[in-house]
């Protein structure tokens, strides 16, 4: 038996621009140089938290009358600015 | 012959017509493939609402576009190919732009149809470019107005304005106007030329169309 690695699926590759032309939709995604997947200009990660966290967030994000991604994101930057 | 029933706007009726179009030609004996581009999958489910009836019909459903490109490889084994692109700037849709012989844009006469072909013409001439690199034949654009009004100018004026905007469109004469059998026929999975009560009006509108579409008559206002 031989061993062989996955045939990458990159069969439009054989046209120059095809490749990048279908992923270029609006309504598609491409993956990173991570190989995370991008939506609109943000790249989409999973996170988890404990429940509690989560609904500590979600009331002080809903007091502040932004998103929970909002708040997540200004958090973080404000934590990564300061070092943290 | 390999065809696209696409738009970047949703509701155009492209689902309904792909049907119609699809099993029209089986009945007249082809070996049709249809393809559900959509992610909604709602041609599938049209189709799987035929069950048993005769002829079958070989239906797959791709919502990624490298995918449905490659896989485009298998049409020689068909007579026709029907793509039902959904109602978007999707990877699908581009796809489909690179890999079929005929683009059928049906638009309703309706501003907010004609503003999205646009879009689509903006798409249409860089899949036209990559044609032309593969040595491809260029895409044949074939308009169809669809849910057209039985009275007023709304109709031609639209026609102007789609030709106007996607190079290369070519007006077709037969136009698909509103009429309840085709929704009551595309609810079983069924095109109009199959369902009962018949629709003498609604059976005429899409032979006409299978014929001009499955041709390479250029059968233009």
């Amino acid at each position: 038996m031989t061993i062989k690695g996955r045939v990458k699926a990159d069969q439009s590759a054989e046209v120059p621009g095809a490749r990048d032309f279908v992923s270029g939709a609006t309504d598609g995604s491409k993956p990173t140089a991570r190989g995370g997947v991008m939506r609109g200009k943000r790249e989409q990660i999973t996170h988890t938290m404990p429940p509690e966290m989560l609904v500590r967030l979600d009331r002080r994000a809903k007091a502040l009358g932004i998103t929970r991604a909002a708040y997540i994101n200004l958090a973080l930057s404000k934590a990564l600015e300061s070092g943290v | 012959m390999k065809i696209m029933v696409g738009h970047t706007k949703g509701g155009a009726g492209k689902t309904t017509l792909a049907l119609n179009l699809g099993v029209t030609q089986t009945l007249r004996g082809r070996d049709v493939w249809m393809v559900d581009a959509d992610v909604q999958g709602t041609l599938l489910a049209a189709l799987a609402q035929r069950g048993d009836r005769v002829p079958p019909i070989a239906a797959a459903h791709y919502t990624d576009g490298d995918a449905l490109l490659s896989q485009m490889k298998q049409s020689y084994r068909y007579d026709d190919v029907v793509i039902d692109a959904g109602g978007r700037d999707s990877p699908q849709l581009r796809a489909g732009l690179i890999a079929v012989d005929v683009l059928l844009v049906p638009f309703q006469p309706r501003n907010f149809d004609l503003w999205a072909l646009e879009d689509l013409g903006r798409l249409v001439a860089e899949a036209e470019e990559i044609r032309r690199r593969r040595g491809d034949a260029p895409l044949r654009i074939l308009g169809v107005l669809n849910q057209a009004d039985t009275a007023g100018q709304d109709n031609d004026q639209a026609m102007e304005l789609a030709t106007q905007t996607i190079p290369g469109l070519q007006a077709l004469q037969v136009q698909i106007r509103r009429r309840k059998s085709y929704n009551n026929a595309a609810a079983d999975g069924l095109a109009v030329p199959e369902f009962k009560p018949r629709d003498t009006k609604a059976v005429e509108e899409i032979e006409a169309l299978v014929d001009v579409v499955f041709t390479n008559e250029w059968a233009v206002k």
